[in-house]
């Protein structure tokens, strides 16, 4: 009996996985080819139509609807996380991949790459009145590009310092205020993001770094699929219908009527094994954790304590104070408040990157202690207030010398528990360009392909932060709680 | 040494201490019992201001008080009138040593710990001024907790039922204590149950009940020929 189940549960699972029938047969039957691709590329590759809501709009949505016209479908996308892309074409969520896909050696070993629908120009931004002119002059400085792009590879081939960035404006925002010294990406993105009129400190120079396309991509099984794209776009830029795509998005250029470069890219610097390299950047990286963690857990237990105070002993202002400042940092996302740090709080006051990312943890951090040594000070039993003030001590001195003390002891558990926690929610700070922990495991398993190793070796790094660390309270903890027994139940 | 005018105190509609007037000379040691809710630990806790209250005035060590006392005024009566709570209020995170010299330290500036140690043997625990609190037994923490109080060099002691949290065994420790501070000539009120101190020690007899003082005198009239109903009713309960 069992054996029969297993043996429909293992062809129902057969059945679910993704066949290797022709993928262009099922678009015909189904009429639509669905394409993976990210809003969040913005304009003007695909982005929500801002006049019909709901809709997509962009070139390569123009594009897209006439391949699919041609094939006698209609396009429909489907909304996935850029760095996703290939490995969920290749899991079979979508029929191809159409969003700013640069043709690679790597990828052309992974996928099946269309011909191109654009040739691009890597483009250097930097500030105006800089002496810089190519990479090359920017050695040793900071340099900002969108993170898994060919950018990436290019810079990492240099002897500089990158910083990743999720998305096209922020890189340039840096620029502007210095935290970067130069900006590598596809001229589309340097046109329309960089050196723009509301940002006239950005300049995009003119030379090209490096040319290189957009392909569109299909899984190695489906040759069928691809002849059939490659003819649509062939016939495209026959009749004329690609260079009115691209002139309405105002993309045409000369560069288009040009013979396509070859696909060169270099990534021999890409980590390919977790050799020792990869050690000494994983050490870094929890270094990078460790720092960030105790800086912001400094500003977190005074704020804390603050609050704490206000909020319990503070006069009607200070109350109403403290508990608009806990609810907001508490109520909202700290991804959200390391945003406004870094690039709100920009034109007004530019910080760098670890500052910020120390700043809105240890800030946010802050409204957790507060509850936390709030919860301790009503904790203590009147008596003990009611002696201190009897023997003369003011209120400060009470708090000082009576109250803090023993509620620092009942705090001890929960901050251990909110400095591992901290210790974790430092890795979101990646987005703001802080190279930590964790960040590093990321790239790492992108070069590797392998989430395993990477993974591992980033787990074990935490919990060799952690663990030790909980020891420690846990020993001070049972120093200080001399009179803290459990109860007997 | 003491003295109470008019003294009113409410909690909304009810009024817990109701016209109170009393005198105490220096050197007196005044029982105050009562039947519970009666408002024998708010007069005492009015007396240095832990309890606020609606009307009167007392003056105590010649501190005056009144209803709106000023803050600046409190550490000067605190440092004169000392306090013993019924459940001994210790410092958990702090030696018996530094139990005793926190106030004298921080309020005072003293920072010499030889007036402490000597407060540590008058209370017989010279031996025990490294321990901890939850190391000691009730009666040792309360006998720390009034070399704590002495050790502001108080002229006045207030104790609210400093024996109701013992065992007999160790009501008597902390009794002796107090008999000794009232041989010294110490002025001390005494919020208490137990009948033996009242007679055995007190020099006066409050019978505090409705928020007022019901009736006052030395032990030998109040105990063993009360006249209100209330004395009587009380007292007569304990006797039986």
């Amino acid at each position: 009996m069992l054996r029969w189940v297993l043996v429909i549960a293992i062809a129902g699972l057969a059945a679910c996985a993704h066949d290797d029938t022709d993928t262009l047969a099922k678009i015909h039957e189904r009429g639509t080819i669905s394409f993976g691709a990210d809003l969040a590329g913005g304009e003007p590759y695909i982005y929500e139509d801002p006049r019909h809501p709901g809709e997509v709009a962009g070139f390569e949505v123009d594009i897209m609807n006439a391949i699919a016209r041609r094939l006698g479908v209609k396009a429909k996308m489907a909304q996935y996380a850029w760095s996703n892309l290939v490995p969920s074409l290749e899991r079979g969520d979508f029929d191809i991949v159409m969003n700013g896909l640069e043709a690679t050696t790597e990828r052309k070993e992974r996928i099946l790459l269309s011909q191109p629908y654009f040739i691009y120009a890597e483009t250097l931004a930097v500030k105006r009145g800089n002496p810089w002119k190519t990479l090359a002059d920017l050695k040793g400085r900071r340099v900002g590009t969108l993170n898994q792009t060919v950018a990436h590879d290019l810079l990492r081939a240099q002897p500089l310092e990158v910083a990743l960035y999720e998305d096209n404006e922020a890189p340039y925002i840096d620029l502007e205020h210095g935290r970067v010294d130069g900006v590598l990406l596809d001229n589309i993105i340097a046109d329309r993001y960089g050196c723009v009129p509301t940002k006239p400190s950005v300049v995009c120079l003119p030379t090209e770094v490096q040319r290189g396309t957009y392909v569109i991509g299909v899984r190695r099984q489906d040759p069928a699929l691809l002849a059939a794209i490659d003819q649509a776009l062939a016939a495209m830029r026959a009749d004329g219908e690609l260079q009115r795509i691209l002139e309405k998005a105002k993309l045409w250029d000369a560069r288009q009527t040009e013979p396509p470069p070859t696909i060169v890219s270099d990534t021999t610097f890409r980590a390919r094994t977790f050799d020792w390299d990869q050690v000494v950047l994983f050490l870094e990286g929890a270094l990078v954790t460790l720092k960030l963690s105790f800086l912001a857990f400094f500003i977190a237990v005074p704020v804390g304590l603050l609050l704490a105070v206000a909020r319990v002993y503070g006069n009607l202002p200070a109350r109403i104070a403290a508990r608009v400042y806990i609810e907001v940092f508490r109520g909202t996302p700290v991804l959200l408040q390391l945003f406004v740090f870094y690039y709100g709080l920009a034109p007004y006051y530019s910080m760098g990157p670890v500052t910020a990312a120390v700043l809105g943890l240890g800030l946010n951090y802050g409204a957790y202690e507060a509850e936390v040594y709030r919860g301790a000070l009503l904790a203590i039993p009147r008596g003990q207030s009611e002696a201190s003030r009897a023997l003369g001590m003011s209120p400060w001195q009470t708090l000082r010398h009576v109250l803090l003390p023993q509620a620092l002891r009942l705090a001890l558990p929960p901050m251990t528990n909110d400095f591992v926690s901290l210790l974790k929610d430092s890795s979101l700070v990646s987005v703001i360009t802080v190279i930590e922990l964790t960040k590093r495991m990321s790239i790492a398993a992108v070069d590797m392909r392998g989430w395993l190793v990477p993974g591992l070796a980033c787990a074990a790094l935490y919990l060799m932060m952690s663990v030790p660390l909980s020891e420690l309270a846990r020993r001070l903890e049972r120093r200080l709680a001399r009179d803290q027994r459990p109860q007997a139940l | 040494m003491i003295s109470v005018r008019k003294l009113c105190k409410r909690h909304g509609t009810l009024e817990v201490l109701r016209d109170v007037s009393a005198e105490v000379d220096k050197g007196e040691t005044i029982a105050i019992v009562g039947p519970s809710g009666g408002g024998k630990s708010t007069l005492l806790r009015c007396l240095n201001y832990l309890e606020t209250f609606d009307g009167g005035e007392i003056e105590i060590a010649g501190v005056k008080l009144h209803a709106q006392t000023p803050k600046a005024t409190l550490r000067e009566l605190r440092t004169r009138v000392g306090m013993v709570f019924q459940q001994f209020n210790l410092f958990p995170h702090l030696s018996v040593l530094e139990n005793i010299t926190l106030a004298p330290r921080v309020v005072r500036g003293v920072l010499d710990d030889g007036k402490a140690r000597e407060l540590l043997a008058r209370v017989g625990l010279a031996d025990r001024a490294s321990a901890y609190p939850h190391q000691l037994s009730g009666g040792q923490q309360q006998r720390v907790a009034i070399a704590r109080a002495l050790a502001q060099e108080p002229e006045v002691m207030l104790f609210d039922e400093p024996t109701s949290a013992l065992d007999p065994e160790m009501t008597d420790e902390v009794m002796s204590v107090i008999r000794d501070l009232a041989t010294a000539g110490m002025t001390m009120l005494v919020v208490t149950h137990e009948m033996a101190f009242a007679q055995g020690i007190a020099s006066r007899v409050w019978v505090i009940d409705k928020g007022t003082i019901a009736e006052d005198g030395p032990p030998t009239q109040v105990i063993d020929a009360p006249e209100s109903a209330v004395a009587k009713e009380y007292f007569g309960r304990l006797k039986r």
